[in-house]
């Protein structure tokens, strides 16, 4: 168990390292927005953002500071310097320092190249460069690949999107390699460079370290999708740039940045295999990884949404979907992977609801968003006094088996 | 804008800003109001949506308290409000809004007026306000009846319209209660119309007060904030969130990222935390603590076993049906109101009863109709919160007298006793709510009292002349009832004040 402080745990990344570090016991600091997690005793969150002074005694006690935080507008100021976000980085592990902080990992990306034509990658890597050589020994790089996976968001979120809307899409730099990375993988690396003893390197890179295409991970990310064909339109990048600024401009099309194509034609490949091994990580391959994204699991998610609706009691179950998709997007999206029995026969799962009712329970919390949904969309008539004595007696005959479970969980 | 030196500016666009707006323009004085949020968009209809947020991110569960607290707007208020405001609570549940209409659109619309003993440590008394109340109250339109043996606690002499039908569970227990005795019921006090006024319709009886009120029965500032806007002397700021006030000779400039509006008065409704945020950036109160009074708040089920069999309604309202008043050890009271479950979500109660959730969700449906929830609100001298500035950030650190939790104990047991004496059976599942969770924030600017921010009678800070706290920051003391319609009759006598010493 650590002590951790994060910023930027609302991203995608830092929700997703939120939720692994709870599940392990860490108690977390987070500095900025919280992530969109179940309030839990053991997260805590200051206001803050990238640039100001931190919260007095925010670091004390902690055993590292995970630096996420990335003021996206802010890069229009171009790297250098003078970008926001280079200034705030390192005016915080000057901070982090001061404080007495053992550790900093400052999460930055395999974009963070000499030859990076983004400013992200730019910036990122500017900042890489200032930290490790003012602070060595107490910085540690985490250099992450392309990552997927989780709740759709960030790039993952815009491809999965566009894969699963468009069966055609134009395609620029598609022999381009890339290394993903799921964002559980990323978040657990991540972790791990928070409390590793004894770092033999200042820079670690998360990613495969077998590169795909990005136009095979494209079709991939469809065939996982949506089951079906993707047909992709190599285009110059000249078009692509100006088609970014297309989107940018028509309502209703998310829009794409140039950022994002800069980035996509001046990938390329680092070296992982050595970085995984120290931190003794073996990741899974692509196609796995994508049929564990919530998009794979939707139909699964869909089916276990149904059954825990017809539990409580909604007959037919409506809002099925909104009830999917809220477990999607608002709490992990992983299916719970719930018994073929359960899924066939929703009454049984009376033997398997949790008691006590923790939010650290994944079906014990789903079960509670099933109920608000089921309260607002279809409040349940006034049953018969008959109905209810049948109810309360089969929790009865439950019930032993419930604070069975119960202990055994503990 | 810029160059203008507005006769009086009027920070935040809640029920107090607009209440202090009105007598100052019918005065003829420029008024020009700063909001930090701007127009929103129309509320969705759909439940589903009003409930849980475009994304649904309000079907995970959270430390909810009620139904009210779960809404995917309540949710995001106090989330937005906390990030700008910079708050960091410690034992305190702080709520606010930077958002227009401020907490009003989320309120609980009971509307009760303070009595002399409720102004006792005030610099004026009921009378003072008698014209005041008069004003609000007819605006806003107040429903419920003067007859009963709470008429005269509520206020005797508000304006009335006549009030919404009662649901049976709520008849019963009135006509069981006994006019003498620790506790006192009658109907409750809402600013909920039950006849038409101007654009706003009468109260429908859909069950759906909780959601957002299609007809605009249910009184939120942004009503009156339209009728402001329509008058020729009232100018409005969008997005012009006042972090400070600075001098400029006889006048003040209130002060944003970038911009600055300068005027000869200023009025501080910013919600209680808001003001006295702006009043101590201004003053360079950095570290120094300020005593916040907040109500503390018990909730307590109970079921009456006669109404059980009562057929549902199908009409009604989900605002509180009956008003409380229990008289406490030291000859004070604590004050709240009855609401009914019917038409409110049941989840909230499912959740808690110790059953599996499918037996909890039929057995709370079974119940909703004979259920009632009893909220109870005890007077502020009990809570012992404190705030500070530092850095930027407004720590705030709840706590309670050290006799409360006796006080507390005390109470619950009489008014357990009071409730079976009328037939109904208080249910397992009374709770304290976290201190700053009743949302009834005073006492930082107190009127007529002492400290760094002190204001006179009129709101006006001895350290800042010209610039005066119109929200509950100015109330010194706290009492047990509602606050929302003193605030506002309240910040039009300052209104009222202002006007009379003219330009």
């Amino acid at each position: 168990m650590a002590r951790l402080v994060i910023t930027g745990a609302s991203g995608y990344i830092g929700a997703a390292l939120c939720r692994a570090a709870l599940e392990v016991g860490d108690e977390i600091v987070v500095l900025g927005g919280g992530p969109p997690l179940t309030p839990s005793p053991s997260l805590r969150v200051h206001p803050w953002r990238l640039g100001e002074a931190l919260p007095e005694g925010v670091l004390q006690g902690a055993d590292a500071l995970i630096h996420l935080a990335h003021a996206w507008a802010a890069d229009a100021a171009g790297p250098g310097e003078n970008n926001p976000n280079f200034s705030g980085s390192v005016a915080l592990a000057a901070q982090a320092a001061a404080a007495g902080c053992p550790r900093m990992v400052f999460v930055s990306t395999t974009s963070a190249h000499e030859e990076a034509l983004n400013t992200y990658g730019r910036v990122k890597r500017d900042t890489e460069a200032a930290l490790l050589a003012r602070h060595p020994g107490r910085v540690l790089v985490a250099r992450v690949g392309l990552v997927y996976g989780g709740q759709p968001k960030g790039l993952f979120g815009l491809l999965s999107m566009l894969v699963r809307v468009f069966p055609v899409l134009p395609l620029v730099g598609g022999a381009t390699q890339l290394q993903p990375i799921h964002v559980r993988e990323v978040a657990h690396g991540v972790r791990k460079l928070a409390t590793l003893a004894r770092p033999d390197r200042e820079r670690y890179v998360l990613a495969q370290p077998h590169a795909v295409r990005f136009d095979d991970y494209l079709r991939l990310l469809r065939r996982t999708a949506v089951g079906r064909r993707l047909f992709l339109l190599p285009i110059p990048v000249g078009a692509a740039l100006a088609l970014c600024d297309l989107t940018q401009k028509l309502p209703f099309l998310p829009g794409v940045s140039r950022e994002r194509v800069y980035g996509l034609v001046a990938a390329r490949p680092m070296p992982s295999a050595d970085d995984l091994a120290a931190l003794d990580m073996h990741l899974m391959e692509l196609r796995d990884g994508l049929l564990r994204a919530p998009h794979a699991g939707r139909r699964r998610l869909i089916a276990e949404a149904r059954a825990l609706l017809r539990y409580l009691g909604m007959r037919p179950p409506a809002q099925v979907r909104i009830l999917a998709r809220a477990f999607e997007r608002n709490d992990g999206g992983e299916p719970l992977h719930l018994p073929a029995l359960l899924l066939r026969f929703p009454a049984l799962l009376r033997w398997a609801d949790p008691l006590p009712r923790r939010p650290s329970n994944a079906l014990a919390r789903r079960l509670e968003m099933a109920l608000a949904l089921q309260a607002v969309a279809a409040p349940l008539p006034r049953p018969g006094l008959a109905q209810l004595a049948w109810q309360c007696a089969w929790d009865g005959v439950a019930l032993p088996a419930r604070l069975l479970a119960g202990v055994l969980r503990r | 804008m810029n160059d203008t030196v507005h006769d009086v500016l009027i920070v935040g666009s809640g029920p107090a800003g607009v209440a202090a707006a009105f007598p100052l323009l019918e005065a003829g004085l420029k008024v020009a109001m700063v909001d930090g949020a701007r127009d929103e968009a129309p509320a969705p209809q759909d439940r589903m949506r009003a409930s849980f947020g475009p994304d649904y991110s309000a079907l995970l569960p959270q430390d909810d308290r009620s139904p009210k607290q779960r809404l995917y707007r309540s949710r995001a208020m106090t989330r937005a409000h906390a990030e700008r405001v910079g708050l960091a609570a410690r034992g305190f549940r702080a709520s606010g809004a930077v958002a227009r209409g401020g907490l009003s659109t989320v309120w609980g619309a009971y509307a009760a007026e303070f009595d002399d003993q409720d102004l006792c440590g005030y610099p004026f008394g009921a009378a003072d306000l008698r014209a005041s109340y008069d004003a609000v109250a007819r605006r806003i339109g107040i429903s419920g009846s003067a007859d009963d043996a709470l008429g005269a606690f509520h206020g005797a002499a508000t304006p009335l319209q006549a009030p919404p039908p009662l649901h049976p569970a709520a008849a019963r227990l009135l006509a069981r209660a006994q006019p003498a005795g620790a506790l006192t019921l009658g109907r409750a006090r809402n600013a909920l119309l039950t006849q038409a006024w101007e654009e706003r319709r009468a109260c429908v009886l859909c069950k759906g007060c909780l959601w957002p009120c299609a007809g605009g029965s249910i009184y939120a500032s942004t009503h009156d904030l339209a009728r402001l806007r329509r008058h020729p002397g009232f100018t409005l700021a969008d997005d012009f969130y006042v972090t400070c006030l600075e001098r400029a000779g006889e006048a003040w400039d209130a002060v944003t990222t970038g911009r600055r509006l300068r005027a000869r008065r200023i009025l501080l409704a910013a919600g209680a935390l808001g003001t006295a945020c702006i009043a101590m950036q201004s003053l360079d109160m950095r570290g120094q603590a300020l005593p916040l009074l907040s109500n503390p708040l018990i909730a307590m089920p109970l079921w009456l076993p006669g109404a059980a069999l009562l057929p549902v309604p199908a009409a009604g309202h989900t605002l509180a049906q009956l008003g409380l008043r229990l008289t406490l050890g030291d000859g004070g009271y604590a004050a709240g109101a009855l609401y009914s479950l019917d038409g409110l979500p049941l989840d909230f109660i499912s959740a808690k009863l110790p059953l599996s959730l499918a037996a909890a969700a039929r057995v709370s449906a079974w119940l909703a109709g004979s259920v009632l929830v009893a909220t109870m609100y005890f007077p502020g001298g009990y809570s012992a919160s404190t705030m500070h500035l530092e850095r930027g950030t407004l720590h705030i650190d709840g706590g309670v007298r050290e006799d409360f939790d006796a006080v507390c104990e005390t109470a619950l047991r009489c008014l357990r006793a009071e409730l079976r004496k009328l037939g109904a059976v208080p249910l397992p599942g009374t709770e304290r709510a976290p201190i700053g969770l009743d949302n009834h924030y005073a006492g930082s600017c107190p009127m007529g009292g002492t400290g760094p921010l002190a204001t006179d009678a009129a709101g006006e800070f001895g350290a800042m002349p010209g610039v005066f706290a119109v929200d509950g920051a100015a109330l010194p003391r706290l009492p047990s009832k509602h606050l929302t319609l003193t605030i506002m009759a309240n910040a039009d006598r300052i209104g009222r004040h202002i006007a009379a010493r003219g330009r």
